[in-house]
C-alpha cells in the first residue's frame, strides 16, 4: 500500500527530497570505508599482489550491472501492468546508471586483467557476456529516447527490457558454451571461490556502499524525471513559487 | 460475419499468401539480400591479405555474419507498408487472433530471405574454398537459423515501425538477442569441418527456434496491441 | 590488522600494481561523480526553467495591466 502511494510523483518528490541528504552521507561514508579498507589495509592476495585490490570496485560494479538490469526491467513490467509513470521513470534512469555501472565493471576488469592475465581483453565467457549486457542496456536507452512520442518510447524500452531478460541466460548458456569449446577453462578471474575473510569484509562493506550509491543516483535521476514530466502541474509551480519567494 | 472461434487457421494461410504474391513482383525482397550478401563476401578478403590467410578457417564466421547482416536489413520494414497502409490497425480490430497473421507473415518472409540464402550459400562458401564437408551442414544451419532471426528480428522490428526508417536503432536492439544463433550456426560449420558431431550444434538451433516459434508470434501481437491500440 | 603500506610512496606504486589500481579507482570516481552531478545539473536546469517562464509570465500579466 505505501508503496503504491509513493508511485505518486508528488509524493515521491518531497520524501526523496528529505531521504537524499541522509543517503548521500551514508553512500559516501561507507564508500570511503570500504575503499580505505580494501585499498590500504586488507591484505594483499598472495598469487595476485596488490593488483586484486581492484576486486572491491569490480566485484560490486558488477553486481550492481546484473541486479540493475532486473530493476529495469521490473520497473518496465510495473509501468505496463499498473501503469504508474513514475516506474517508467525509475526504468529510464535505471538504465543510465546500469549502464555506467557495466562499463565500470567492464574497465576495471580490463586493467586488472593486465597484470593478471598478461592482457587487456579476453573473449572470455563472463567479459563477453558483460559486454554483451552493455549492448543490452544501450539498446533499452537508445529505444527509450527514440521516439518522439514519449509514452510510446518508454512503453517500448520496457517490453525491450523485458525481451532482454528473457535473452539474458540464453545468451550467457551460448557464450559459456561458446568460450569452453574454443579455450580450456584455464583463465579465471576468482580462481578460488573461498576468499580470506580479511578481503572478505571490506568488499561486503563495498556491496552495500554500492547499492547505497546506487539508491542515491535513482533517486537524483528521478527527481528530474519526474520535474521535466510534470512541470505543467500546480504543485511544480507552487514548488517554484515558493523558492522565488525565498530568493526574494 | 464468420464466428470468430472457427476460423483462426485462415488468418495464417491468407497472411502467408498475401506476402508472397505480393512481393512476387519485388525484387527488394528476395534478390536484394542475396546480393548483398554475395558483395560483404567479395569485400572481406580484399580487407586481408590474399596470401597469409586461409579463407576457409574464417568461412563459417564470415558465412553466419553476412547471413546475419542481410537477414537483420530485410526484417527492418517487414511491417512497415501495413502500418503505414492502415492494414495492421485493421488487423488489430478484426475478431481474429493477431498471432495467426503475423505468423504467417514471418514465414513468409523466412521463404522469400532465408531460405534463398540457404539455397544460395555454396556460392559463398565455394568462393571461401569451404571444405566440402561442411556445405550440408551449412544449409542446415542457415535454413533453420534464418527463421530464428526473422522470428526474433520480428519482434524488435515490431517496437520500431512506427519510426518508419528506424536507422541504427533495429540494430542496436536486435544484435544481442542475434548472438546465440551466430555462435551455434557457425559453431555448426566449424564442427562439421573439423570432423565432430555436427548435429548437436544444430540441435540446439532447433531447440532455440521451437521457442521463437512459440513465443515470438504472440509476443509481436502483444506488443502491437500494447502500442498501437492504446 | 594495521595499514599494509608503510610510506605515501608505497601507497602509491603498490609493488608495481598502483598504475593499475589507482587507474581503475580514478575512473570510476569519475564516473560515480558524474552520475551525481548530471542528475543535480539537470534538476536545477529544469527548476530554472520553470521559474524564467513564470516571471515572463508574470511579467506579461502586468504589462497588459498597465496598457489598461
Amino acid at each position: 500500500m505505501w508503496l503504491y502511494r509513493l508511485s505518486s510523483p508528488k509524493l515521491f518528490y518531497h520524501i526523496s527530497g528529505r531521504v537524499i541528504p541522509w543517503l548521500f552521507l551514508a553512500s559516501i561514508t561507507i564508500l570511503v570505508i570500504g575503499l580505505f579498507w580494501g585499498l590500504l589495509i586488507a591484505p594483499p592476495d598472495a598469487r595476485q599482489g596488490d593488483s586484486f585490490r581492484i576486486i572491491y570496485i569490480h566485484v560490486p560494479s558488477s553486481f550492481l550491472a546484473l541486479a540493475g538490469y532486473y530493476f529495469m526491467a521490473g520497473a518496465g513490467a510495473v509501468g505496463l501492468v499498473w501503469r504508474t509513470k513514475i516506474s517508467f521513470w525509475f526504468m529510464k534512469s535505471a538504465a543510465s546508471i546500469g549502464a555506467s555501472m557495466t562499463f565500470i565493471a567492464l574497465f576495471t576488469g580490463a586493467i586488472w586483467g593486465r597484470p593478471s592475465w598478461g592482457t587487456y581483453w579476453v573473449w572470455d565467457a563472463r567479459v563477453t557476456s558483460m559486454l554483451i549486457l552493455l549492448f543490452l542496456y544501450l539498446g533499452v536507452m537508445a529505444m527509450i529516447r527514440a521516439f518522439d512520442n514519449k509514452e510510446l518510447g518508454q512503453k517500448n524500452g520496457a517490453i525491450l527490457a523485458l525481451i532482454g531478460t528473457v535473452n539474458v541466460p540464453i545468451i550467457y548458456k551460448s557464450v559459456d558454451w561458446w568460450h569452453t569449446l574454443h579455450q580450456p577453462a584455464t583463465l579465471k578471474l576468482t580462481s578460488d571461490s573461498s576468499i580470506h575473510i580479511d578481503m572478505l569484509q571490506p568488499l561486503l562493506v563495498m556491496i552495500v556502499g554500492f547499492y547505497l550509491f546506487y539508491a542515491l543516483t535513482i533517486c537524483l535521476f528521478l527527481r528530474a524525471e519526474i520535474l521535466q514530466h510534470e512541470q505543467a502541474t500546480s504543485w511544480v509551480k507552487d514548488l517554484c513559487v515558493r523558492r522565488l519567494r525565498k530568493s526574494g | 460475419m464468420h464466428s470468430p472461434k472457427t476460423r483462426h487457421d485462415i488468418g495464417f494461410y491468407a497472411h502467408f499468401r498475401r506476402e508472397l504474391s505480393l512481393a512476387r513482383c519485388a525484387f527488394d525482397a528476395t534478390i536484394a539480400p542475396l546480393v548483398f550478401m554475395f558483395m560483404g563476401v567479395a569485400v572481406i578478403p580484399l580487407a586481408l591479405s590474399p596470401d597469409t590467410v586461409s579463407y576457409s578457417s574464417i568461412a563459417p564466421g564470415i558465412v553466419w555474419i553476412m547471413v546475419m547482416l542481410a537477414s537483420l536489413m530485410s526484417i527492418e520494414r517487414i511491417f512497415t507498408f501495413d502500418y503505414d497502409d492502415g492494414s495492421l490497425e485493421q488487423l488489430l480490430i478484426s475478431p481474429q487472433l493477431l498471432a495467426q497473421p503475423i505468423f504467417g507473415k514471418l514465414v513468409a518472409h523466412w521463404v522469400l530471405t532465408g531460405l534463398p540464402m540457404a539455397l544460395a550459400s555454396p556460392m559463398m562458401a565455394f568462393v571461401l574454398s569451404l571444405p566440402a564437408e561442411g556445405y550440408l551442414p551449412m544449409i542446415l544451419s542457415i535454413v533453420i537459423g534464418t527463421a530464428y532471426l526473422s522470428l526474433v528480428g520480428s519482434v524488435c522490428a515490431s517496437l520500431t515501425v512506427s519510426l518508419g526508417r528506424g536507422g541504427f536503432l533495429l540494430p542496436i536492439t536486435v544484435i544481442p538477442l542475434y548472438m546465440p544463433i551466430i555462435i551455434f550456426g557457425s559453431a555448426t560449420i566449424d564442427f562439421a569441418v573439423s570432423g565432430m558431431e555436427w548435429s548437436f550444434p544444430l540441435a540446439i538451433m532447433g531447440t532455440l527456434l521451437c521457442l521463437a516459434m512459440a513465443v515470438c508470434p504472440i509476443a509481436v501481437a502483444t506488443i502491437f496491441r500494447f502500442t498501437i491500440l492504446f | 590488522m594495521g595499514m599494509q603500506f608503510s610510506t605515501f610512496y608505497e601507497i602509491i606504486d603498490m609493488g608495481g600494481h598502483g598504475v593499475f589500481v589507482w587507474t581503475a579507482v580514478s575512473v570510476s570516481l569519475l564516473i560515480f561523480l558524474t552520475l551525481i552531478v548530471l542528475p543535480v545539473a539537470e534538476h536545477s536546469r529544469i527548476l530554472k526553467n520553470i521559474e524564467l517562464t513564470m516571471e515572463f509570465e508574470a511579467q506579461s500579466l502586468r504589462n497588459v495591466d498597465a496598457e489598461k
